[in-house]
Parts: structure tokens; C-alpha cells; sequence
């Protein structure tokens, strides 16, 4: 393919989806086997309706409680916190997102379904062993010296799994923050509108970089 | 766009055409502009850029945010209808179960087939990509010469608009005055990229895509294509005043309701259609070619695809432009006592030599690219540059360990973002909260991507046939696939990785993405790039070909290939501009033949 197809540089993600494709070609069984359980529900199809605007829960099933909604709405406002005008990620739909996400009947997608839940899982047993309190209780202190332990590069002894779990949970999340008008206007994104023209980058952006444009 | 349903088929055609995309677009067009009565059939659904088109969708509106799944594999907002490397109820299989020997077949089930979603990248082969058994003695050579197809690529250039400039470089050949479309500027990743790996001697220079950059001129370029021809004139100048230039937003690969880009339902068909003369059936899938116990193609047997019945049409030329492998599975599932092989399958050669594109890509970020100012730079909704394969003369005196060149797609931007844009830079991002925030916003922006696309050697071992028991929904005999990567498209593979690197480092990058050494691991699975050509190669010699430069099939003169199964090599040049200007040099012929009476 072509220019509509940059390569990912999300390398797990685009593993995962090679994999789902190995799969659907019938390849080996030690490369299906590291394929998750795929959620048993109908996925949207081959020719759905591009113009109609879905929200999550629409197509199917979601997963999450009442308390573990909580739990991502707390973790996900903790990574992308309200700022200026820009709000919170939960304000966003982000937990509805996730949730849909870890839902949605899809190899992909499945594969993330486990680590999310078993990590939620192990972030309450943590919150309980530190504080004696729900995770949703904690003071943003408290919130901090764990999320400080999952969020180094190289996880701690111990943490190797959580700090996985916390990598991809901060990936989902801000894919679904930045995939919103808010969070397209918060990183930076200027486009999407109609113009008469394309003049090219703007003067000070190529004196920036030390590029003479012919 | 108006069609016909099955009952008021008419009783017979002067040329029926399988298939909707680039090929069969671009063959309706020149043979109904022309007079001829023209039956196409296309086994997907209709589909109408003009209300489908999903313009200004941001990712919050569709489910997972638009990310791809197994259902929608380029994306939900991807134009494509019914199609991708699995199609339900249309299997096929691969012989090995190896994973480099698998091929990967995508299709698409709609009006205009690949042409909705594809890259719009529009390149010319070069004199060399017509001789390359000439050149250094592998593969096959091409019955004709760049001269023969030139005239069909400035004609092609014209009516379906492409931007790009000439650069006078080795074996790019530039286009005649009046045939291109201004460029777009470089975006700033872009320029950056240009200024840096042309110090390495990697020459960047505007893309050649078919994208309006600015309208159609609508006076001058009707006489050009059809001199004497005041009727086409007239239709073609209407139809060019209605489709709009770029304005500047949207992936090309959501299809364009203001038919700025081409695809064939917005550029090829509607002219085609005003002429009166063409006649287009949907959801039916073709069997097989019926012939006569002369010998001669009289029709083609059809399933309706919402029914399940089966239907004949009848025409005095059958043409073929279903896509190479669809092209080559009606050939050979096409059996009769006359022809026990398959159809035009004399050589028992349709079905060999499949090619596909080598492709490979690396990632990289560019410190000096983090956190410039924000600035529109959607652009053309692909790339503006690209760099031509430019080690001709060293690959020629041997300095290379493989033998065919490649270019590189450049991917240098600000983009609208998506799942897997914004997942990837979080995890290069470090913390959390407002540290977070804050290197999001500096690094956007601030990544790279290049990837190679190379040319293929055809080779024995890379090939197609009827499964001996597999049957898709409608009892049509599936295709099996047979691959294999030779060392020349491995090394070429590694080669990319290497030259990637070397040109992240030169923006003063770090590269993100493991650099093989062994191209081997970093090719693509066949297919993955989408550029099958191949099957039913056209040749000189009737006993070692299919077809004749024309894409007439030696065993079967009133039987016509238009797709990109005749072609005899895969040019690292993306194959769809070749194919458009093969059917219409085909087309031509058939034109002319028909006059003469020859079929």
C-alpha cells in the first residue's frame, strides 16, 4: 500500500495486528497461540455507515463496572489531567472508549482486554496494601507514589507487569484524548478545514529547522 | 451513478468488461467515448463517492476511534466496501503453510474496486522498466518500448490530473508540457528530509500523485484526447467542470465527494456513462467466459451476487480487467472440452509469475522537528516528495548484491491523529500528567517514516492456481498461492533498512524501529503491499506468453487482458498510472480492430 498506509511505529500494536491477520491466513499454531481469546460478539462489519456518528456500547456489549469505570476515570484524569481550557480525559469519553476498546470483538483489541482488566485488578490490591483504602479514595498523593513506581522506563523489580499494564493503559488513554477535537486542538493539530490554498510550512517554522524552500 | 439491473440486459454488446477499478475504468472510457456499446460488470456493490465519503469525520465519531480491525483493515474512514485481505464467503489458499510463503490477497467488492482507497501515486515505468531482461538478464522483457506508451501515460495525466514536476532523472521520465499539475510545497518534515538526505546523494523531489491541485482545463485538454471526436469533447469538458480542485483536507483514502482526487467512479465512469453507451451491472461476480465451438469468446457466465443466479451476457469482445489474480482465476476456471487448461492457456503459463512490491519501513524521531510552531500542513492528503531509485549506474556495474531498484515514500507530517499516532507517541512520552502533556506536544510532529517500495524479479516459484477442492459461496473454484522471495528482493529489503537509518541519522534522529540486517526479516508478506501484477504476462512469443503487447490473448483473438496480469515485470514505480495507460493503448486496438473487422 501506500502513503495511506504510514507505518506504525507502535510496534506492539502493529505486532498484534500482523498477528490477528497470521491468524485469519491460517498460519501456524504457535503463532495463533499468542493470540488472546477474541471477545464473542458481531463486529461492525465490512461496509458500515461512514457518515453516522457511534458511540460506545452501540455495537457492543461493554465490559465495565460501575466501580472499575471509576478506577479508569481516576487513573486516566491522573495521566491526562485537566489543564487551561482543556479538560480532563474523562470529560473526553475516554473511559468510555477503553471500554469499548477492551469490548470490542476483535483480535486486536482482545489481546489489550486481559492486561487491562488484570492490571485494574492489581492496582486495587495495591491501593489496599499501601493505603487500606479504594483506589478511588486515594489522595492524589497517594495515587502519585504508585503511579510513580509503574510509570519508569524500566520497571522496577517486582512491577514488571503492573508498569506494562500502566504503559498501555497511558497509550490507550491518550489515544482516546487526542482523537477529539480538544485533544487534536491540545497537541498541536491545526488542519481538517477546507482552504483556498497550500502555501507550504509557515516562514518561521522553516527558520526554525534551517530549510531554504526553493 | 445510474445503472442497469439484470433484466434489462441488452441481447449483445460490442464489448463486455469485467471489473470497475483503474483497468476496466479506464477501458469503458476510451471504448464508449469512442461509440462502442459497453456492458461492465462488477462484482461488488455500487458505491457513490459523492454521498459516501466520509469528508471531515473526526476519529471520536467512529467506533474504537476509528482505529483499523479484521473488519476495516486501513481504518474504519477507509473508502473500502466489502473487501480487504479477508473477504467473507471468498476464500482462497496458500499452498505452504511457511509464513514467508504465504500471499496475501486484498480485494475490494465495489464500483471502482482498489481505486476508492489507493495511494494516488502515479508514476511513469522508465525506458529501462520495459527491458529489464535487456538490462541484466532476468525476468522478462516488455513487447513494447516506454516510446510505445509514452503518448497513453501524457493522455492518462491529463484526464485524471496528477500533481509533479520533472526532474530530468535516470530512468524518471518526465512528462511533456501540459501533462502535469503544479506540486504541492514540501511540508516542513518533508523539506527537512530533502535538504538532509540529499547530502547523502538521495535525490527528494515532488510525488507524482492524481490529486487536482488546481482545476482542469477543461478547453484545452478535451481536444488533446479526442481530436475529431466533438461529442467526447463535449461530455469530457462537461465532466471535467464538475469535479473540484484539492482544498487542502482529508486522507485521500476516504474517497473524495468533491472528486478532487481519482478514483474511477467520480473520473472514468461518469463521462463513460454520459455517453449513452455504457451499460453498468452490479454484484455480479463472473464465472467464467463462454465460447463458441469456433473458438471465440461469446460471452461471460455471471452470478448475481444478491440472488444466487446464474446469468450469461453476450458480446462480440470480452475483456478481462478484474484485478491480475481474479483476472486469472476467471481465465483458468474458464474449461471447456476446447480449452481443458483454461482459457488462452496454451503456454500453460496463466497463473505464473506473480509479483507483488518489495516493501519495507523504518521510523524515526527528529529532535530538531519537536515543538514547532502549529501550522497546517495537511496538504494533498499524501505525500508531497519521494525519492526515485537513484543507484542505476552502480547497480549496473555490479556494486549492489541485488539487481532492481526502489523508491522511497515519504512520510513527514502533522497529522490529524489517530489511535495508533497518539499510542506511539505516548509510549515514547515519558510520566504522567502534566509532564506528560507537555511532551506530547513537543514531540508531535517530530516523527518520521519512510518506506521502500521495490521492484519484484518474477520468479517460478511465485505463482496462482485453482484449488483442487476449495469453492467460495458460489460454488467458484478459490484460488491457491504459491511464494517465494528471492535473494535480490531480500537484499533490496535490507538495503532499504540500512539507507532509512542512515538518512534518520542525517536529520540528527534516532531511529525507532529495529534495523534488519537481514532483509528477510523486514520484507512484507507478498501482497501486503497491494501491487499484484502479473499471471498472464504479455509477450512476444505465443508459445512462452498470453498475450500480445495489446493485451489480445494469442489463443483467443476477441479476448482482451487490461489489468496488470499482462505485465512482464513490477517497476519499483507503483503500478496503477501503467495500468491505466496500458487499457487505454488496448482499448485503442480493439477500437480499431473492431473497425477492421478483425473480431
Amino acid at each position: 500500500m501506500t502513503s495511506n498506509n504510514p507505518i506504525q511505529f507502535d510496534r506492539r500494536t502493529a505486532l498484534k495486528w500482523v498477528l490477528a491477520a497470521a491468524a485469519a491466513l491460517q498460519m501456524p499454531e504457535s503463532i495463533a497461540d499468542e493470540i488472546a481469546k477474541t471477545v464473542a460478539a458481531k463486529g461492525y462489519g465490512k461496509d458500515p455507515d461512514l457518515l453516522k456518528a457511534y458511540t460506545p456500547g452501540q455495537l457492543w456489549p461493554l465490559t465495565l463496572g460501575a466501580a472499575q469505570r471509576r478506577t479508569v476515570a481516576t487513573l486516566s484524569d491522573t495521566i491526562l489531567p485537566a489543564e487551561g481550557e482543556f479538560p480532563a480525559a474523562s470529560k473526553l469519553g475516554v473511559v468510555e472508549f477503553i471500554d469499548e476498546w477492551i469490548s470490542a470483538p476483535y483480535p486486536q483489541m482482545s489481546a489489550d482486554r486481559e492486561q487491562i482488566l488484570e492490571g485494574l485488578t492489581s492496582l486495587e490490591e495495591e491501593a489496599q496494601r499501601r493505603f487500606k483504602k479504594p483506589f478511588t479514595d486515594l489522595t492524589a498523593r497517594q495515587i502519585a507514589s504508585i503511579c510513580d513506581d509503574l510509570a519508569s522506563v524500566q520497571a522496577k523489580q517486582g512491577f514488571e507487569r503492573p508498569t506494562a499494564f500502566f504503559q498501555r493503559f497511558k497509550q490507550l488513554v491518550a489515544a482516546g484524548y487526542y482523537t477529539t477535537p480538544q485533544g487534536m486542538k491540545d497537541i498541536g493539530y491545526v488542519g481538517n478545514v477546507p482552504l483556498a490554498k497550500y502555501e507550504g510550512p509557515p516562514k518561521e517554522v522553516l527558520e526554525r529547522i534551517g530549510v531554504k524552500m526553493v | 451513478m445510474p445503472l442497469i439491473e439484470t433484466k434489462s440486459l441488452q441481447d449483445e454488446y460490442d464489448v463486455i468488461v469485467v471489473g470497475s477499478g483503474a483497468a476496466g475504468g479506464q477501458t469503458a472510457y476510451t471504448l464508449t467515448m469512442d461509440g462502442a456499446k459497453v456492458l461492465m460488470l462488477e462484482a461488488g456493490r455500487n458505491y457513490v463517492a459523492e454521498t459516501e465519503t466520509p469528508m471531515f469525520q473526526t476519529h471520536d465519531q467512529a467506533p474504537l476511534r476509528g482505529n483499523s480491525t479484521a473488519d476495516k483493515e486501513f481504518g474504519f474512514y477507509d473508502a473500502t466496501v466489502d473487501g480487504g485481505w479477508q473477504v467473507p464467503d471468498e476464500p482462497y489458499t496458500n499452498a505452504s503453510d511457511q509464513k514467508d510463503r504465504q500471499f496475501w490477497w486484498w480485494r475490494a467488492r465495489m464500483l471502482g474496486g482498489r481505486t476508492n482507497h489507493w495511494g494516488r501515486i502515479s508514476l511513469r515505468n522508465g525506458p529501462y522498466d520495459f527491458k529489464p531482461r535487456s538490462r541484466d538478464g532476468l525476468g522478462f522483457d516488455w513487447p513494447m518500448t516506454y516510446e510505445d506508451l509514452a503518448p497513453y501515460y501524457d493522455k492518462v495525466e491529463m484526464l485524471i490530473g496528477v500533481y509533479g514536476e520533472n526532474d530530468g532523472l535516470e530512468n524518471t521520465p518526465n512528462s511533456p508540457d501540459g501533462c502535469l499539475m503544479p506540486a504541492p510545497k514540501p511540508r516542513a518534515g518533508e523539506a527537512l528530509l530533502q535538504q538532509r538526505a540529499r547530502q547523502l546523494g538521495v535525490p527528494v523531489v515532488a510525488m507524482h500523485r492524481a490529486v487536482l491541485t488546481e482545476r482542469l482545463d477543461h478547453k484545452r485538454i478535451p481536444k488533446l484526447l479526442h481530436p475529431g471526436n466533438a461529442r467526447a469533447q463535449s461530455i469530457l469538458a462537461a465532466e471535467m467542470q464538475r469535479r473540484a480542485a484539492c482544498f487542502w483536507a482529508t486522507e485521500c483514502g476516504r474517497g473524495c465527494s468533491i472528486r478532487a482526487n481519482y478514483q474511477s467512479p467520480t473520473v472514468h465512469l461518469p463521462p463513460a456513462l454520459a455517453t449513452g453507451n455504457l451499460d453498468v451491472l452490479t454484484n455480479a461476480m463472473v464465472r467464467e467466459v463462454t465460447t463458441n465451438k469456433e473458438g471465440r469468446a461469446s460471452g461471460v457466465l455471471f452470478i448475481d451476487r444478491l440472488t444466487g443466479v446464474e446469468h450469461r451476457a453476450k458480446a462480440r469482445v470480452i475483456v478481462l480487467a478484474a484485478s491480475a489474480c481474479e483476472t486469472v482465476r476467471i481465465l483458468l476456471n474458464s474449461k471447456s472440452k476446447q480449452f481443458p487448461d483454461g482459457l488462452a492457456n496454451s503456454s500453460g503459463n496463466v497463473g505464473k509469475y506473480l509479483m507483488d512490491t518489495v516493501g519495507t519501513g523504518v521510523a524515526g524521531q527528529i529532535p530538531l522537528l519537536e515543538g514547532l510552531p502549529p501550522h497546517n500542513d495537511d496538504g494533498a492528503g499524501g505525500s508531497h516528495v519521494y525519492s526515485p531509485w537513484w543507484l542505476y549506474q552502480q547497480q549496473h556495474a555490479g556494486k549492489l548484491d541485488f539487481a532492481r531498484g526502489y523508491h522511497i515514500e515519504i512520510n513527514a507530517q502533522r497529522p490529524m491523529p489517530s489511535v495508533g499516532y497518539a499510542a506511539g507517541l505516548a509510549q515514547h512520552a515519558q510520566g504522567y500528567g502534566r509532564k506528560f502533556k507537555e511532551e506530547m506536544r513537543r514531540y508531535y510532529g517530530s516523527t518520521i517514516s519512510m518506506s521502500g517500495r521495490g521492484e519484484m524479479i518474477p520468479n517460478e516459484d511465485s505463482y496462482c492456481e485453482i484449488d483442487p477442492t476449495k469453492k467460495d459461496k458460489w460454488g467458484i473454484p478459490v484460488l491457491r498461492f504459491h511464494w517465494k522471495w528471492s535473494e535480490h528482493e531480500t537484499r533490496q529489503a535490507a538495503h532499504m533498512q540500512q539507507t532509512f537509518a542512515n538518512i534518520i541519522e542525517a536529520m540528527g534522529g534516532r531511529v525507532l524501529t529495529k534495523i534488519e540486517t537481514d532483509g528477510a526479516k523486514a520484507i512484507r508478506p507478498g501482497g501486503f503491499i497491494i501491487h499484484e501484477v502479473g499471471g498472464a504476462l504479455m509477450g512476444a512469443d505465443p508459445k512462452s506468453s498470453v498475450t500480445n503487447q495489446w493485451g489480445q490473448t494469442w489463443d483467443v483473438k476477441n479476448l482482451f487482458l487490461t489489468d496488470g496480469a499482462v505485465f512482464p515485470s513490477n517497476a519499483d514505480k507503483n503500478p496503477t498510472l501503467t495500468i491505466m495507460a496500458h487499457a487505454w493503448r488496448a482499448s485503442d486496438y480493439m477500437l480499431a480492430a473492431m473497425k477492421r473487422s478483425e473480431i
